[in-house]
């Protein structure tokens, strides 16, 4: 008795640590997302030349993201940070038509790497309230997320600057992790 | 969506009742052929929906066009209709004044009625020339949304290298290129960013603010930390910020960011920023027409017009009346400043005292409201009033006290009132200020600065406690 309500105040208590890799294009808004997450307003951003972490503690999770700047030249950069990383948020503007078949080819190039094999993807379709953006249906199609066998993945339209679907998709991370231990 | 590029210039354009010819300034748009009297655009003659039209070679006319469109039938003769809108003719006839602009006009009228159906649209795009040598999939037909169309294919290794090298000279020649286009913070190749459809060198802390307006406004590429197109690298040398100031601040900006506000990326300097490029909806200090227009062809004073020499990338000056061609600006060419019409908000510190009283102002007692001294900050460019406990907290930088959004607020001026108090009460949307000045002089200060963020000046000389 005294064992299962000593676990039973564990998990109420303790915070499983959680790896999360946030990327995307550059000017996605991935920082915008990040502080948006951990500070709960909207930070003028200025590029991210390397990478923010911050630590969200959410649902009896402690979500370590880290935030990786999306130039040409850093985005082979990503790499180094795929180890031990248990979910991959990746965002995309909504509004950007020209680079969607960028952000595809990107993300299927990362996915194909053998240490995020066992990652799940949530993605954030971000900056939706701005003119001509694609509905999420859209950008699942044009990201070719059907095709992703074997992967656990989730698409979620946001708009950071307002928070919206920000925490819809955290929700969705949390519950996925929770379910894994 | 992708829009076939606008064409304009003079046709002869026949009569419909008289066969007499008359020089029209035509421009077609977005599917439309409209007609004015002449290029100040200021008297709309016509306007040719194109949608199902076609037009055909006039053989019996020197250079001539005619442009049969379907039906009489015009919009629901509900819909709002601009005013010099003229009948619709079943054919409209036209010349040129050359084979070669007959030839333009003939194939630019031709896309423009495709572009009024999806089908003609998907064909357009289909066979949009790929004119740069790694073209691929990426290369999406030019959308022009803002500032100057821009191809977005990818660069491939030896083309990114090519241009990192164009683009090494290219921030430090013309010297303009060396300083951000927004606030002058010096940059070197290492440090410049730019938006590829502005063609304008930004340091990073305004490509933050750039990136925020969202890339239908600009685009945003770090100088040496992307991979540059051939296509990204021309716009660049074809605007530079030389000559871009000329076009997105034609209208001569109330004031201009500093590298301090750019450090701070403080509200002034999103301010500018969005109303520099229409992030609020207009651009404010733009030239009046679209970027490319400005750069191909542009009325200057004294009868004098504007032109670019495309093969040497340089402006030359044509007179109408005599002429004469220079490639210097002559001074009788050269426009008056005009300036912009846009709030300059110059901002106020100092000391004025705030009635106690909790935010809404009636949540304490009456009897136990008082006037507490305050130090007061309304920054540079900024909208927000905030209040500390004295100076030496502010400039301490520790939190403030409290503050009032002062867009869309109200004031309420109560003037001088009883024993000589100088006292206004500001009203936002979820708080009540009443404040009172130290004299005459600084409660006019505070309500010229209050002026420039606030519209909405009530006189209420009641005196309610």
């Amino acid at each position: 008795m005294g064992l299962i309500l000593s676990k039973a105040w564990a998990s109420l208590v303790s915070k499983r640590d959680v790896r999360l890799l946030m990327v995307g294009l550059d000017a996605a808004g991935k920082t915008t997302v990040l502080y948006k997450l951990k500070l709960g307003e909207v930070v003028t951003t200025i590029p991210t030349i390397g990478f923010n972490v911050e630590s969200l503690v959410y649902k009896n999770l402690s979500f370590n993201v880290w935030d990786v700047g999306g130039q040409d030249k850093i985005r082979p950069l990503w790499r180094h940070y795929y180890a031990n990383t248990e979910g991959v948020i990746f965002v995309v503007d909504s509004s950007d038509r020209d680079r969607v078949a960028e952000s595809r080819d990107e993300l299927h190039r990362m996915l194909s790497d053998d240490e995020l094999r066992d990652a799940t993807l949530l993605v954030f379709a971000n900056k939706r309230d701005l003119p001509n953006a694609m509905n999420a249906a859209e950008i699942t199609d044009k990201l070719g997320l059907h095709s992703l066998k074997q992967r656990n993945w989730y698409m979620q339209s946001t708009c950071a600057t307002t928070g919206d679907g920000l925490y819809e998709g955290l929700d969705w991370m949390a519950q996925t992790m929770n379910n894994r231990k | 969506m992708a829009t076939v590029p606008d064409h304009r210039g003079w046709l002869r354009k026949q009569g419909h009742l008289m066969a007499s010819w008359k020089q029209r300034w035509f421009v077609l748009s977005k599917g439309v052929l409209s007609y004015y009297e002449n290029s100040s655009l200021s008297s709309l003659l016509g306007v040719i929906p194109l949608k199902g039209a076609h037009v055909e070679r006039d053989g019996k006319v020197k250079h001539g066009i005619v442009v049969h469109t379907t039906t009489h039938s015009q919009e629901p003769s509900d819909a709002p209709r601009r005013e010099p809108l003229r009948p619709l003719h079943s054919a409209y006839v036209v010349a040129a004044e050359s084979p070669q602009e007959a030839d333009t006009w003939f194939d630019m009228l031709q896309k423009h009625i495709a572009s009024t159906t999806a089908e003609g649209m998907a064909a357009l795009m289909a066979s949009a020339s790929l004119n740069s040598p790694r073209a691929n999939e990426y290369k999406a037909a030019a959308v022009k949304e803002q500032g100057v169309a821009v191809s977005n294919y990818k660069a491939g290794t030896d083309e990114a290298k090519r241009n990192e090298m164009k683009l090494m000279k290219l921030v430090k020649e013309p010297r303009e290129n060396g300083l951000c286009f927004e606030c002058s913070t010096p940059m070197d190749f290492r440090t410049a960013w730019a938006s590829i459809n502005l063609g304008v060198f930004i340091c990073i802390q305004c490509s933050g603010i750039h990136r925020s307006l969202g890339v239908h406004l600009s685009k945003v590429k770090m100088v040496h930390g992307d991979d540059w197109n051939d296509d990204w690298v021309a716009v660049m040398e074809r605007w530079g910020n030389a000559r871009a100031y000329g076009y997105w601040e034609a209208l001569k900006p109330p004031q201009r960011p500093t590298l301090e506000d750019a450090m701070a990326q403080n509200q002034f300097l999103k301010d500018f920023i969005f109303n520099k490029y229409g992030g609020f909806g207009t651009r404010r200090f733009a030239a009046p027409c679209e970027p490319h227009e400005w750069l191909e062809c542009l009325r200057l004073e004294a009868g004098w017009v504007r032109y670019l020499d495309e093969a040497s990338n340089q402006f030359y000056f044509f007179h109408e009346g005599s002429g004469k061609t220079e490639w210097e600006l002559p001074d009788e060419a050269r426009p008056a400043e005009r300036l912009a019409d846009v709030p300059n908000r110059p901002g106020r510190e100092g000391w004025m005292e705030k009635k106690s009283g909790g935010h809404s102002g009636t949540t304490k007692f009456k009897m136990m409201q008082k006037w507490d001294r305050r130090y007061f900050v309304l920054p540079k460019g900024s909208t927000v009033l905030s209040y500390y406990t004295s100076d030496e907290d502010f400039k301490l930088k520790l939190e403030a006290l409290g503050s009032v959004e002062c867009k869309g607020a109200r004031v309420f001026l109560k003037g001088v009132t009883k024993e000589d108090e100088y006292r206004f009460t500001l009203v936002s949307k979820d708080r009540e200020l009443k404040l009172r000045a130290r004299n005459m002089a600084d409660y006019h200060a505070w309500k010229t600065v209050l002026e420039s963020v606030i519209t909405d000046f009530v006189e209420d000389p009641s005196q309610d406690d």
